[in-house]
């Protein structure tokens, strides 16, 4: 029995099942809160249906020390460092045990142990951090690789435009991922036909990969990181995607689970097992975040400043007159 | 030991100061490297410190400010100069946006220890584009510390502290008395502590008073308009140097004014919004029934900032002086 070229890229059968796994829990997540989303339980919420393979591939082809800035689309990218879905959801409500105090709107994950930032929200401005991260970790010697993701919108920003020149000049420890789904040219915002282009005009090296394929988006930015550590700079991985139920959309979970299942590493039990693993382990994820209490208002003067300075503390009288 | 430094030589003697004690500490910016500056504050430190640590970027203030966070992420305390505040605009989404709320917005689980230098202020012949006075819109940003020191002494104790202050500062140096301003500072460390606001001159007798607030490059010209008036009219000032603009030292500030009744203050900015709007409001919540006078701001018109009229646009001391007497005699 040949082995797929994607389960190869994933490194072993074992991994690869990982990556299905987790995979399969952010299609999960990603369905149900689209749903809340759509019923009014949350204001907002941005999916990556679809683009799993995007976020999952770069994911694992990152060393636990690595640094990654998010933005709400590409979040659930924390499922794949540990991070459980009751912790993501407590976010996502707002909820007092989210690690960011139930401050940054839904999506907008970041916790420190997970080594994982959100982002802003002005599209692009995160990426100069993930540079500037990069180019610390290269000064200071360190072998550590600052990734961000971004999608094709964010090609256009000023942040963008600034993090490619800075990561080019100082050859940022920095991998740079843009999850293309196309949105941007349909709207026609851009002139060029891939973003990976546009990293040639700063001096970074660039790669395009199709992120229908899991393992080619690993082992893409695993080359990408391996330039960073080496001291090479900082790379622009274009992952190209599509979305869910889209003319032409290429699943990705869909296929890695057709190379697991060719390799006789899967099977309609395991997955039906799978499913209800995880539909079960969102549900009750979800229930216990309902559950959860909101942030107390007095926090919210805490953290403006490293203390609370006196100003703040004057105003806190004013909480709690209603 | 004490010499008698400028601001450009007090800045530069706390950053080498922060530099050897701190390896954390890295300056960047526009020819901050082997150029040594713009204003040559930098001047110096390339060649101690090395090209990891003092670091020539491309001109772009919101690649700058963006990549020192990113460094300050790391742990790194950056401290990047912006040549003229006025050019602190392409970098004030990183700062309003991002630097200012990092700490909050990852509930206190990620810092984004920056300073940035900037020089501010008219008075040599900058034009619209080199003379702005920024400060109100960064005051007015959750997050943020503002300082503007008037001399040598508390320029390199209030950069020191700035350094050392865990939340990110926007240093404003004064650069119409960079090099004018002149004073003893000592080889050693010191800080001069944030928040504080130091009475430059004190009222005498008890006679009529009023209390005047300047800071930076104005400080000067309110004490010129607080002797005038004295010589004149016999009028006695509490001239106070705030030094640090936010969190701002208000009860040095009411203290004054609970003595005086009587309130001017002055600044180069617009006045519309402008800091004196602010200290104006504090001042009336703590001390209203203490008012012999309405308190009264002396500022920069509110129009950009003019090439050839820049001595009519800044309040200088013949435009404080009467605003005083009117104040005292109201």
């Amino acid at each position: 029995m040949s082995t797929a070229p994607s389960l190869t890229e994933l490194g072993s059968i074992e991994s690869a099942r990982a990556v299905h796994e987790t995979m399969t829990l952010h299609r999960a997540l990603d369905t149900r809160l689209a749903t809340l989303q759509r019923e009014g339980e949350l204001p907002y919420f941005a999916p990556a249906l679809g683009e799993e393979g995007a976020v999952v591939g770069a994911m694992a082809a990152l060393e636990p020390t690595d640094w990654v800035f998010a933005t709400a689309r590409e979040s659930r990218g924390a499922l794949a460092r540990g991070v459980s879905v009751e912790a993501f959801l407590a976010q996502v409500l707002g909820r007092a045990a989210d690690h960011a105090m139930g401050r940054q709107a839904p999506g907008h994950y970041s916790s420190r142990a997970a080594r994982f930032q959100a982002s802003s929200g002005v599209v692009g401005a995160h990426l100069l951090h993930a540079v500037g991260v990069g180019w610390a970790a290269r000064t200071q010697r360190s072998g550590e690789v600052a990734l961000a993701f971004f999608g094709d919108g964010a090609a256009a920003s000023e942040g963008f435009h600034n993090a490619l020149n800075f990561a080019g000049v100082f050859r940022a420890q920095a991998v740079l991922v843009c999850r293309n789904n196309g949105s941007a040219a349909a709207r026609g915002e851009a002139a060029t036909e891939t973003v990976a282009e546009r990293a040639i005009a700063y001096g970074l090296a660039s790669e395009r990969v199709s992120g229908a394929s899991v393992g080619a988006v690993r082992a893409a930015v695993a080359r990408a990181a391996a330039r960073a550590r080496a001291g090479d700079g900082a790379t622009l991985v274009e992952v190209v995607t599509t979305r869910l139920g889209e003319a032409g959309s290429d699943c990705p979970i869909a296929r890695l689970r057709a190379d697991l299942v060719a390799a006789g590493a899967w099977d309609d039990a395991a997955e039906a097992a799978l499913t209800a693993r995880v539909l079960a382990s969102v549900d009750a994820a979800l229930e216990a975040a309902r559950a959860m209490r909101a942030p107390d208002p007095r926090s919210m003067v805490d953290f403006v400043y490293a203390t609370v300075p006196a100003h703040l503390a004057d105003e806190l009288r004013e909480l709690g007159r209603r | 030991m004490e010499r008698t430094l400028n601001m450009v030589q007090a800045i530069n003697d706390a950053l080498r100061t922060e530099m050897r004690r701190d390896p954390r500490v890295v300056v960047l910016g526009e020819d901050v490297g082997k150029v040594g500056g713009v204003f040559r504050v930098t001047q110096g430190l390339y060649e101690e410190f090395g090209e990891d640590r003092v670091v020539d970027t491309p001109l772009s203030e919101g690649g700058i400010i963006g990549a020192a966070i990113g460094m300050a992420l790391y742990g790194l305390v950056p401290v990047p100069e912006i040549q003229f505040a006025d050019f602190i605009f392409p970098g004030y989404d990183q700062i309003v946006s991002e630097l200012a709320k990092i700490r909050w917005r990852s509930g206190g689980e990620y810092a984004a220890k920056v300073v940035i230098r900037t020089p501010v202020g008219g008075g040599i012949r900058g034009g619209l584009y080199h003379s702005q006075s920024p400060e109100s819109l960064f005051i007015h940003v959750a997050g943020l510390k503002v300082v503007c020191p008037s001399n040598p002494y508390d320029a390199k104790g209030l950069l020191l502290a700035s350094i050392r202050d865990p939340d990110p500062v926007l240093f404003f140096e004064p650069k119409r008395v960079y090099r004018a301003a002149k004073g003893e500072v000592p080889e050693e460390d010191y800080v001069v502590e944030l928040g504080r606001a130091k009475v430059v001159r004190a009222a005498q007798g008890a006679g009529k008073a009023v209390t005047v607030v300047a800071w930076g490059a104005m400080l000067y010209e309110a004490l010129a308009a607080a002797e005038q008036v004295k010589k004149d009219k016999g009028i006695e000032c509490d001239v106070i140097d705030l030094r640090t603009l936010w969190p701002v030292d208000v009860e040095t500030i009411t203290e004054s004014v609970k003595k005086t009744g009587r309130l001017v203050v002055v600044h180069e900015a617009p006045r519309t919004c402008g800091f004196g709007a602010e200290l104006v409001s504090l001042v009336c919540e703590r001390a209203l029934m203490h008012l012999e006078a309405p308190p009264v701001r002396v500022t920069g018109f509110d129009t950009p900032f003019p090439y050839a009229l820049e001595m009519e646009y800044l309040p200088l001391a013949h435009r404080i002086a009467p605003e005083i007497v009117k104040t005292a005699e109201f």
